[in-house]
């Protein structure tokens, strides 16, 4: 495919103007078309600062981060984000506009679409985010999960092909955080390629195939996020959880990674009069 | 912004940071002094080496160098300015130490006494509590306020914005999407901040304790004597040697 | 005595249509610790702002019924006297400490109150003590993690020799091993207080009820300004499952309340390998 975009770390190390400490240290690896990848690891462990190198945000301060090819530092921000779309962990941080309608606009006006354009993509995403009756509301009316679905939909109306997200449940209740979940799962299945930066293994779990674990600024583990995350060893490195899906699979030795609470339940029953009869 | 380094406070313990603000302001006010009434180059020369000893007692060497690095371009401006309305190069040297020590008076100050010290000196001078808190917050807070303002700068940049595009109005206009969540951002914070004052019994009773008070140590009797001859000096030299 | 006691209370704040509570009665005996949960925007966070009466004194709205903390109407007492009764810890550490130093900002409220310097001193040491923080008396805010800020906080508290503490989601803005490390050390000083004979209340509004569910002995869910459920935590969480109140139980208790009536379990399991013996157990008793 040719509109897919492609991302090459190389000896990444990066620090910050006056800090004596790298934040990242040795970085390496390379994201291809259609993934999805958590970023996972402590507070502090440079898991925004690593998001933050790969949208050009931030430059590296030895290494290199290539975009299709291109360094970093021979683009600037906006060039990269029509094709990275980064979500900032906090909606407060990007909202300004009188109504909704304008706030999703403002990417598509910075990018120079031309009117048709933007907009059938605002009713497009308005659709998608469920945002149709708010669109002439002010975004500061919003609700915090109305708001972060906003955030997100402000971003992927360009259609970036890469979407980096900075803790999307971060502050949320469990119908909010449901819905996010929903919401990614769809850009999932729709071939998107996102990175999720989170500390909720278990809705990292739901949601990505690749894991890129990070402790202390350096990579402890990149590879298939379940096996990362049943590996004890790379569970202690970076103070993460077992999730809860990953743990019930081990005792009941079948995948249920992708079943509701009522059939998991229903499996249960099921194995445990097996067992007897 | 490389100058305010200067007066940002980094947590030491030297003899220097342990002394009273309010007899560390004396000295600094009295070496401001040389530096505004005098031009002559023995004299800011003497003062200045005095100042690199107070400031390397504080172990502030290095955020002082640094400071000066923000000075450059006003000494730039000096020797253009010099250069330009017929002055010589050596006033031109002149002028810069001069400009070195006057704002090496303040730095030192501000690089060895902690925000809270100086609120404290503020209450005990009987300026009212809530300017002193101000005072002692809007220091606070400035590094909190910047960290959201980067933020926020970044959030708009991943959505395309780019402030060095266009004309003046262009410019303004680009402004608008970072100034927003920023105002909005900080009138929030500002009723939180309110809220845990208010929580925590500010204003309950008119006689505010202050738990640790500032005193006067021999330090800073000594401090007092070294300002009260400095002054003198100053006068001694001026009046009746008519040093310029 | 009541520490908390509501009568019919109600807010509705200026500016909006819709009551943000309504019609709340509510009594928490002194002594309790109380998990209040519910879907953000509930309510939860106006309870807590009528328990340190900022809310009617800060905030403008209007309020009816009536509410005492420890036999104080919040009505007729300034807040900085409930404050000498109540404190709470907010969601954002960062805007809670005001210095430059741990020290000063647990030292605020006791030179609020006035209080003798050596009176102050004691009860800075004893708080940073009960929170395990001694070691960052001299650090400044700034320089702490987000973990070390809230226990910053709510030594700031202690130092007021509150018996009630209400904290309003405390660990929203933390990762899972700090916000682990917080409740628990919440947790040890209230039972560090009460060996020395002390009493201390706490309120704790949170939606990660796992976090909390083995160390509360009652749970209060709020829905839409009104009080939904309010009892022991496991009874009120089966009930909010029976309801499909959107609330965040536990996967545990999640498969838990589906099977236990068809598997004949009695007990709840407190993790998987204890759900698997109990669901063996039981199978082999049915099936002989």
């Amino acid at each position: 495919m040719k509109n897919m975009v492609e991302i090459t770390v190389e000896n990444l190390f990066f620090k910050y103007p006056d800090a004596e400490k790298y934040a990242l240290k040795n970085i390496n690896f390379t994201i291809k078309e259609g993934e999805s990848i958590a970023i996972l690891g402590e507070n502090g462990a440079g898991k925004t600062t690593l998001a933050k190198n790969l949208n050009g945000l931030l430059k590296p301060t030895k290494g290199s981060v290539k975009i299709d090819g291109v360094d970093t530092r021979n683009l600037s921000v906006a060039k990269i984000a029509r094709k990275i779309g980064f979500v900032c962990h906090n909606p407060d941080h990007q909202f300004f506009a009188e109504t909704v309608e304008e706030e999703i606009k403002f990417g598509l006006k910075n990018f120079g679409f031309t009117e048709n354009e933007i907009e059938k993509s605002l009713l497009d995403v308005l659709k998608t985010f469920g945002l149709e009756e708010y669109r002439h509301k002010s975004p500061f009316q919003l609700s915090g999960g109305e708001k972060k679905r906003l955030a997100i939909a402000s971003i992927i109306v360009w259609r970036p092909e890469l979407l980096i997200l900075d803790e999307p449940t971060i502050g949320m209740d469990y119908a909010q955080r449901l819905n996010i979940q929903n919401v990614l799962k769809n850009l999932v299945s729709e071939g998107k390629s996102i990175i999720v930066i989170t500390h909720d293994v278990d809705f990292a779990v739901s949601l990505c195939r690749r894991a890129i674990v990070l402790s202390g600024g350096e990579i402890v583990g990149d590879g298939c996020l379940r096996k990362l995350l049943s590996n004890p060893e790379v569970i202690e490195k970076a103070s993460l959880r077992k999730p809860f899906l990953i743990e019930l699979e081990e005792e009941i030795g079948f995948s249920v990674i992708d079943e509701d609470f009522d059939s998991i339940s229903e499996s249960l029953i099921r194995v445990f009069d097996k067992c007897h009869s | 912004m490389s100058f305010l380094k200067a007066f940002q406070y980094k947590r030491r313990n030297s003899l220097i940071h342990r002394l009273d603000p309010r007899s560390k302001f004396l000295l600094s006010l009295v070496l401001m002094t040389f530096s505004i009434v005098f031009i002559d180059i023995r004299v800011l020369i003497a003062i200045l080496t005095l100042q690199l000893f107070l400031i390397g007692l504080a172990r502030a060497l290095k955020e002082w160098v640094y400071s000066l690095r923000g000075l450059i371009f006003f000494i730039i401006i000096i020797f253009i300015t010099q250069l330009l309305f017929g002055g010589t190069l050596f006033m031109g040297i002149v002028l810069s130490i001069r400009l070195i020590v006057l704002s090496s008076s303040m730095s030192w100050f501000f690089l060895s006494s902690t925000p809270e010290d100086i609120g404290r000196a503020m209450s005990s001078a009987r300026f009212p509590i809530e300017l002193t808190f101000s005072f002692v917050m809007a220091i606070r807070f400035i590094p909190v306020i910047y960290n959201e303002f980067q933020s926020i700068y970044d959030a708009q940049r991943s959505r395309g914005l780019e402030l060095e595009k266009g004309g003046f109005r262009t410019k303004v206009r680009n402004l608008m999407p970072i100034l927003i969540p920023l105002l909005v951002g900080t009138i929030r914070r500002t009723y939180e901040i309110a809220d845990a004052m208010e929580v925590r019994a500010f204003g309950a009773s008119p006689k505010r304790t202050s738990y640790k008070l500032l005193k006067f140590k021999k330090g800073d009797y000594f401090l007092c004597l070294v300002s009260a001859i400095l002054a003198s000096a100053i006068i001694y030299l001026k009046i009746f040697l008519g040093l310029e | 005595m009541n520490a908390v006691d509501f009568r019919n209370v109600s807010f509705r704040y200026a500016g909006s249509e819709k009551e943000a509570l309504a019609n709340i009665n509510l009594k928490i005996e002194e002594g309790e610790s109380v998990l209040i949960t519910g879907p953000s925007g509930c309510g939860k966070s106006t309870i807590a702002k009528i328990i340190m009466g900022l809310i009617p004194h800060s905030y403008t709205g209007e309020f009816s019924g009536e509410a005492y903390v420890f036999g104080m109407n919040i009505l007729e007492n300034p807040v900085s006297n409930i404050a000498t009764k109540c404190g709470i810890v907010f969601q954002n550490p960062e805007n809670q400490l005001f210095t430059f130093s741990v020290e000063d900002d647990v030292a605020f409220g006791p030179e609020n109150l006035a209080l003798p310097p050596e009176e102050i001193r004691k009860r800075v040491d004893e708080s940073l003590k009960l929170v395990g923080i001694e070691h960052l008396r001299y650090s400044s805010p700034n320089s702490l993690s987000g973990g070390e800020q809230q226990k910053a906080a709510i030594a700031s508290i202690l130092s007021m020799y509150p018996s009630l503490i209400v904290f309003d989601e405390p660990t929203s803005m933390l990762d899972p091993s700090s916000s682990i490390n917080l409740i628990q050390s919440i947790f040890r000083l209230k039972e560090e207080l009460e060996k020395k004979g002390g009493r201390l209340t706490l309120i704790i509004i949170e939606h990660r009820i796992g976090l909390l569910l083995d160390h509360v002995s009652r749970i209060i869910v709020i829905s839409d300004g009104r009080i939904v459920l309010d009892g022991e935590p496991l009874s009120v969480l089966y009930e909010s499952f029976k309801k499909k109140i959107p609330i965040n139980i536990p996967p545990i208790l999640q498969i838990y309340f589906r099977i236990k009536d068809r598997c004949g379990l009695e007990k709840p399991p407190k993790n998987l390998k204890e759900l698997f013996s109990y669901l063996r157990e039981a199978s082999s008793e049915k099936h002989g």
